[in-house]
Formats: structure tokens, sequence, C-alpha cells
């Protein structure tokens, strides 16, 4: 503790010297309040750890950070907050332990952001130095020390990356990078944690029935419900927007649908043939609008149409199904094409 | 209309029938008792079978755990492969949906592919990453973290199989199920309904029985006996009841038939002297000349006569309020024996006229709490039909004993005896045992009400009195009756 609060304060010290000059007035005057100086208030949503270093706990902490300060300045203020619970909540020395592992940590850069890396946003990067010492820590006290740094950083500023160096003996080198980017559940077993969310594109057809649309939507997927399942499920449910029609027929049903070595193999009822209008553009729209959707999903290439688990030669009278199908992207329409 | 109200009659009559509560009694504790055993049983059931699919589950990921490879790739990092099963048999397994994460807890691999590269890093995965087993979940969904060892080092972990069960199913079928159940329950609840009423019914037909029989008890004008009991099956509360009222009424019927007994019989005690009265008048007044001897002989059988009626009359008076509420005794202590002196005293004239002797005996003085008035008019009366039904020069003794608690006053004569069978009938009101001593001259004539009148007060005292007898010597009648009336008899000497 005593090592890093030292190395903070040398920090703070050397920006003190670096930032300076420009446009500020007295703001390393702390008891001068006829500067425009004046103290933000700010909720900051902080993860510690408990005492056995086996769970991530989650606390609110009021904290004020001056105005004039920098964003250097507020982040050390972070990390400092992050490493001493004590100084948010006394009360709680007991069952609150900072998720930065004790010895470990030598110093935190604001970087900005070097284009090489394909992240999202022009944000900063945090470069975090560590010992070596940190590589000999258990899985699970590094996961936390991850985890629970990066998400406390992350929502109190605007970083966007973290990168993780470990010292060695030979110098620095790269362990870990955490993005802003990565989807992390730490609450614990709330409504949408057996629910998956995803954003997907569905083809219907446009208006006239002469090509397929695209229509962006949230799907809400069940615990065990693969995404081509919920996809199809959603083309037999039908478009939100007024301008696009409806392609698989009435009463339609996936008896089955499986993803394997790239092809989708789905099965569905005799409704999805029988109910059909036909019409060769159609029966192509039906068909594709399917074999499109599904061809969007990471690890599909092909999809096999079986109707009532049977291979058929066509599927009215114009489109062959009875072989594997490949996403034609000629059949997608221009108007809100991707 | 008209049948409405009658209709509305019979129903509000039926309601209020106890037949009404019981059956519905009866349908309630059924619908209860059916509804918590079928809930217990569903319970059961469905832990039972979420225990199934746990371990069932439990089994899957052992397998999945053994097929799993790790193998580090030229950077170092661990790439985890699950088997190439892991895809088929999450078909089998649909109701699980099972992650597989690495050492960062990030979604390597994914039964529905749409969580892959999200990070979970809640309790459940550090404990699994840590080395630890997890179990989590409630009835719905059941969650399992395993951790991924590496094969050449145990205590490594590699990273985490995170499987979710879910219960849906179990919980659907057990919703169908309980509908039927409701379903089934209901109309095996109607028929039951149907029983129960049947047999409430049953069980309290023998109230409308006895209800119809007392009914015409009290309208029926011929003798209870002649009237058919209700036929009721087996020894139970309703042939009690039945017994009960069947003595009550004889009780009741017994008593009306006395008191009937009684006025007849007052009327022809009364009307006996009243005739002699009427003959002897008649015959003075029809005939002329008669002699002045005749009419004082007459006129002294008619006061005599008179007499005797007042005699009846007032015994009876004293009867009737011995018997009827007025019996508040006037408590005095006094010694019996000097009561039994006066009364000897008044009675000498009486017994000296046939040579009859009476004797006192006071084996134990006694003071006894009484009424003095009524004891004596008790003991003047045995006193008396000793005397009366005593052969000429006999005796009649008066013996005086007591205890701590009771007195015994025992008066014996050497008369004529009377037999045992009419020893009960002898306290009965005018009971004679020959009705001919009516009205002897100067013989035993009386009331036949003595006895009555002694019993009377002997009772009212809380005492008993019995006789005995032997034809042709003579007989006695015992008193027992307790010395003091207040309650701490235990106290007392």
């Amino acid at each position: 503790m005593r090592k890093l609060k030292r190395m903070i304060l040398l920090l703070l010290a050397l920006l003190m010297m670096i930032l300076p000059a420009g446009c500020r007035t007295s703001d390393n005057v702390p008891e001068d309040q006829s500067s425009e100086e004046y103290q933000e208030s700010y909720t900051i949503p902080i993860y510690y750890t408990n005492e056995d270093h086996t769970s991530l706990i989650l606390r609110n902490a009021k904290v004020n950070f001056s105005s004039a300060s920098s964003a250097k300045q507020r982040l050390d203020e972070l990390i400092g907050f992050i490493e001493d619970p004590d100084s948010l909540f006394p009360s709680e020395t007991e069952s609150l332990r900072s998720v930065i592992p004790e010895g470990v940590f030598i110093k935190a850069v604001l970087e900005a952001n070097t284009s090489a890396d394909d992240t999202k946003g022009s944000g900063n990067v945090l470069r975090i130095e560590l010992e070596q010492d940190y590589e000999t820590l258990s899985v699970t006290e590094q996961l936390i020390f991850r985890t629970g740094f990066s998400q406390t950083v992350f929502a109190a500023s605007d970083i966007s990356r973290i990168d993780i160096y470990i010292r060695n003996a030979d110098g620095v080198s790269r362990y870990d990078q955490i993005l802003s980017s990565d989807r992390m559940i730490i609450d614990q077993y709330d409504e949408g944690f057996y629910r998956d969310e995803l954003r997907v594109t569905l083809y219907f057809a446009n208006k006239d029935q002469s090509c397929l649309e695209a229509e962006e939507r949230v799907l809400r997927l069940g615990m065990t419900e693969s995404l081509a399942m919920g996809i199809v499920k959603a083309l037999i449910e039908g478009p939100t927007s007024e301008n696009l029609v409806k392609t698989m027929p009435e009463g339609s049903k996936v008896n089955d649908i499986v993803v394997e070595d790239g092809v989708c193999y789905i099965d569905l009822n005799d409704k999805f043939q029988l109910n059909h209008s036909g019409g060769e553009m159609a029966e192509k729209l039906t068909i594709y609008s399917l074999v499109n959707s599904l061809g969007r999903i990471n690890g599909i290439n092909y999809v096999q149409i079986l109707i009532d688990g049977q291979k058929t030669e066509f599927y009215k009278a114009y489109i062959p199904i009875d072989s594997f199908l490949q996403p034609d992207p000629s059949l997608i329409g221009s108007r809100n094409g991707k | 209309m008209f049948k409405w109200e009658l209709l509305r009659g019979k129903l509000s009559k039926w309601l209020r029938s106890v037949k009404v509560p019981l059956f519905l009694g009866l349908a309630v504790l059924y619908f209860i008792s059916s509804v918590m055993l079928s809930e217990y049983f569903f319970k059961i059931w469905q832990n039972y079978w979420i225990n199934q699919r746990v371990t069932e589950a439990n089994r899957y990921i052992s397998y999945l755990a053994g097929e799993i490879s790790t193998a580090e790739n030229s950077s170092g990092e661990v790439i985890i492969s699950p088997g190439s099963r892991f895809q088929s048999l999450s078909r089998i397994y649909s109701y699980m949906r099972v992650l597989i994460l690495d050492s960062k807890a990030k979604v390597v691999q994914d039964t529905t592919q749409s969580r892959i590269g999200r990070y979970i890093v809640n309790d459940e995965v550090i404990q699994a990453l840590g080395g630890q087993t997890v179990q989590g979940g409630d009835q719905y969904v059941r969650r399992i973290a395993v951790p991924i060892k590496a094969k050449s080092d145990n205590a490594k972990v590699q990273g985490v199989i995170y499987a979710f069960a879910s219960m849906d199913s179990v919980h659907q079928s057990l919703e169908v199920g309980r509908e039927r159940t409701i379903l089934v329950t209901t109309l095996i609840g109607f028929i039951t309904m149907a029983l129960a009423y049947a047999l409430v019914y049953l069980l309290l037909r023998p109230l409308s029985k006895i209800l119809a029989w007392l009914r015409d008890l009290k309208d029926s004008e011929t003798d209870v006996d002649d009237l058919k009991k209700p036929v009721i099956h087996g020894k139970n509360e309703f042939t009690m009841i039945v017994d009960e009222v069947e003595d009550v009424t004889h009780d009741l019927l017994a008593l009306d038939r006395s008191r009937k007994e009684f006025v007849s019989n007052v009327s022809h005690e009364l009307k006996t002297p009243l005739s002699s009265i009427k003959v002897l008048t008649e015959s003075l007044l029809l005939q002329d000349g008669v002699p002045e001897e005749l009419y004082k002989e007459f006129l002294q059988d008619i006061n005599s006569e008179i007499d005797r009626m007042n005699g009846i009359v007032s015994d009876l008076l004293t009867l009737v309020r011995l018997e009827e509420g007025e019996n508040v005794l006037n408590l005095s202590t006094f010694s019996i024996g000097d009561m039994t002196d006066d009364i000897i005293k008044r009675m000498k004239p009486l017994a000296d006229q046939r040579g009859i002797h009476l004797v006192l005996e006071e084996v134990h003085p006694a003071m006894i709490e009484a009424d003095e008035t009524k004891l004596t008019l008790a003991l003047t009366n045995l006193i008396q039909n000793g005397i009366k039904y005593n052969k000429d020069g006999g005796q009649v003794k008066v013996r005086i004993d007591c205890n701590q608690v009771y007195a015994l006053i025992v008066v014996s004569d050497t008369g004529i005896g009377i037999e045992e069978k009419n020893y009960e009938k002898l306290f009965q009101r005018f009971y004679r045992v020959d009705k001919a001593r009516n009205r002897e001259a100067g013989g035993t004539g009386g009331t036949g009400l003595g006895l009555s009148i002694v019993r009377q007060i002997v009772t009212l005292h809380k005492g008993t009195i019995s006789v005995s007898s032997v034809l042709g010597e003579g007989s006695s009648f015992s008193i027992k009756m307790p010395l003091v009336q207040t309650a701490d008899t235990e106290e007392e000497e």
C-alpha cells in the first residue's frame, strides 16, 4: 500500500509540473475560492472485491472532482479510490478490498488513441504497467482485477481501451487488452441473464414483391433458442415495417434447425410448402429471404431446406431446393439494402 | 307465482336443516384435503423431475468435461476445443444451454452461438475458475459451473463449463397435470358430494322418524304404548333418545295417572262420609216423631263423619303443602327423647282405651336439628298407627338411638303385621291394606294419608324410612335422619 501511495504522489508531482502553463489560473491554490474553480460532484460506480477474492462488489461512490483538474488527475484520483476502499467506505473496512492485487501495480499512463488498433470511437487508451508477480497470481485474482478495474475506469471516463503490460527482466511486454466495447455480465441473474438480445438483419419482400429488403431488428432469444431458430421465427412472424411483406406462408413452422460444418439444415412443416400461393418470383423471395437471413449468421455458409424431414426437388414449381443453397445478394433491393 | 313461493318455502326450510352444514362441511373437507393432497403430490413430482434432470445434466456436463481438450497456441494463449459432439449432443439435451468460458471468463463456445465473445464475471464463474464446482439456481433454471482443468496439471484452471438447465417443460407438464387434476377432482367432487349427501341423509333419517313419532305423541289421543316406536337400527344416540323419551313419557303419564287417581281417591274418600251424612240426615227428615235419643245418636254419627272429612281435608292440605314447594323447614335443635315423651303423654288416653302400653327407650340421647312441628306430626302418625293396628293390651315402643351423623327412631308395635308384598304401597296416598277398615267405628278409621305424610316429612329432612313386619306379631317402622341439616355434617361431633 505504501509503495503504491508513494507512486501516485510521485505521479501527481510529475504531472503538476507537466500540465501547468495554459489557461489555468490559480488552480493549485485550494483555499482560494475567488477563482472559477469549483467542486463537481459525481456518482461513480466502483468495483471492489471481498476478503477471499471470490466476488465482485459494486458500490456507488459520491466523489468530488475539482472543475479545474485534468483527465489524468481525475484518473489518478479514481485509481486511488479503487485501491483504497477505506477512503470512501470507512464503515466497510472489514468487507471491502481493492480489486488491484497488492504489490503488482506500477503505473498508469493515459495515452491518446493510436489508430493501429481498430477500436470503436476515439477515446483515450490507458496503459497499465504491472510487476511480473502479476503473472503468478491466480486466475481468479487476475480476473477480478481485469474486470473490476476496467469496468470502473470505462464507466467513469472516456477511455476506450486498457492495455496491460508486464515488466520483467527484459523490459515490458503486453499481457492483456480490454476494450470498452467488451460486454461483461457482472449482475447476478437478473431478468436478462439467461436471454440474449441480438441485433439482426432480416430479409422480407418489398411492397411490389420484386426484391428483398432488409429490416434490422433486436431479437430476444430464449435461453436454449439458437440464433438461427430465432431468425426463422421472426421471419415467420413477419415485418414490423408497413412497407415490407411477409414471405413465409401462413402456418409455417420449424420442425428442427441444425447448424453443422457451416451448413444450416432447416426442416419446415408441410404448410410451408402447401400454403404458398405460387409464382416464380414469389417462390424465389420466400426461399431466399430464409437463406439470405440465415446466411448472415457467422458460421453458416449454406442452407439445406427440408420439408417434414424430406429433401424435395422443387419448393413448389420453380425453385430447386434439393441441394445446399447459398445466399443470393442479387435479390436484395437497393432501397434500404445494406 | 304460487309454486315459486312454495319452492322458496321448502328451500328455506331445507336450508335450516342440520343436514346442510354437515354436508357442506364434508364437501369443504373433501375439497381442502384433495387440494392439499394433490399439491403435495405435485411438489413431490416437481422435485423428483427436477432432480432427475439435474442428475442427467450433471452427467452430460461430466461427459463434456471429459471431451474438452485444451492446447496452447503459438502466442501462448489457451484454446479450448469442446469436442466434436458438443453441438450435436446439445440437441438431445434441448433443455440445456452450455457455455464454455476461458480463463478470462470470455465465452468461447455456446450451444446457441449467441453469446460468444461476451464475458460472464459473476460469483459462480469466479468460484469455478478458482477450482470449485458450483451449483445454483431455483426451481425454474438450475445452473452448474464446472472448472476446466489442464490435463497435465490438475491445479491449473483453464476455463469453465457454465451450463443452464431449464425446468420449463417440467413445469409445463405439471401445469397440464394440475389442470387435469383440478378437473378430475371437481368431477369426483360432485360424485363425492352426492354420496356425502346421501350418507348424511341416511344417517340422519332416524331424526325425522323421531320427529314424526314425537309429533304423533303430542297429538295422539291413544296411549303411548300403542304408538309404534320408530324403527332405528343399532344402539346409538338416536335409540337412546327414543328410550329416554319413552321413559319420560311413561313417567309423565304415570304422574298424570296418579294425579287423576288422587283426585278420584279424594272425591271417593269424601263421598263416603258425605253419603253417610246424607243418609243420616234424610232418615231424620223423613221420619216423624223421632225420639230425641235417636236424633242425638244420628247427629253424633254425622258429627264424627264431619270430623272425618275435616281430617281428610287437613291431611290432604298438609301433604300437598309438604310436596309442593312450601318445604321450608323451621329448624331448631331439640331432644328427640323429649319430643317423644310429649307425644306419648298426649297419646296415652287413646292407648289406654285399648290397654296398649306406650314405651320410650332411649338407647342414646339424641339432639337433632330439625323442624320440631313436622317431626312431631310424623312421629305422632307412626305412634297412632301403632296403636290403631295393635292388639288389645299390646305395646308400642319408640326406640331412640344415634351415632355421629344419624339419628335412628324405631316405632314398633305388636299388631297385626303387614305382608311383605304391601311394603312398597304402604306409603302411597290413601292406601290401606284392608279397605274394609275404612269405617269401623272407633276402629282404624283415618284418612289413609298418614304414612304418606310421614314419608314426606322424613324425605324433607333428607332421611329415610323403612318398614319390616311379621304377620300376626307386629311391625316396626325405622326412621334414619341426619342430626344436622346444614352442610358441614362432617365437622359435627
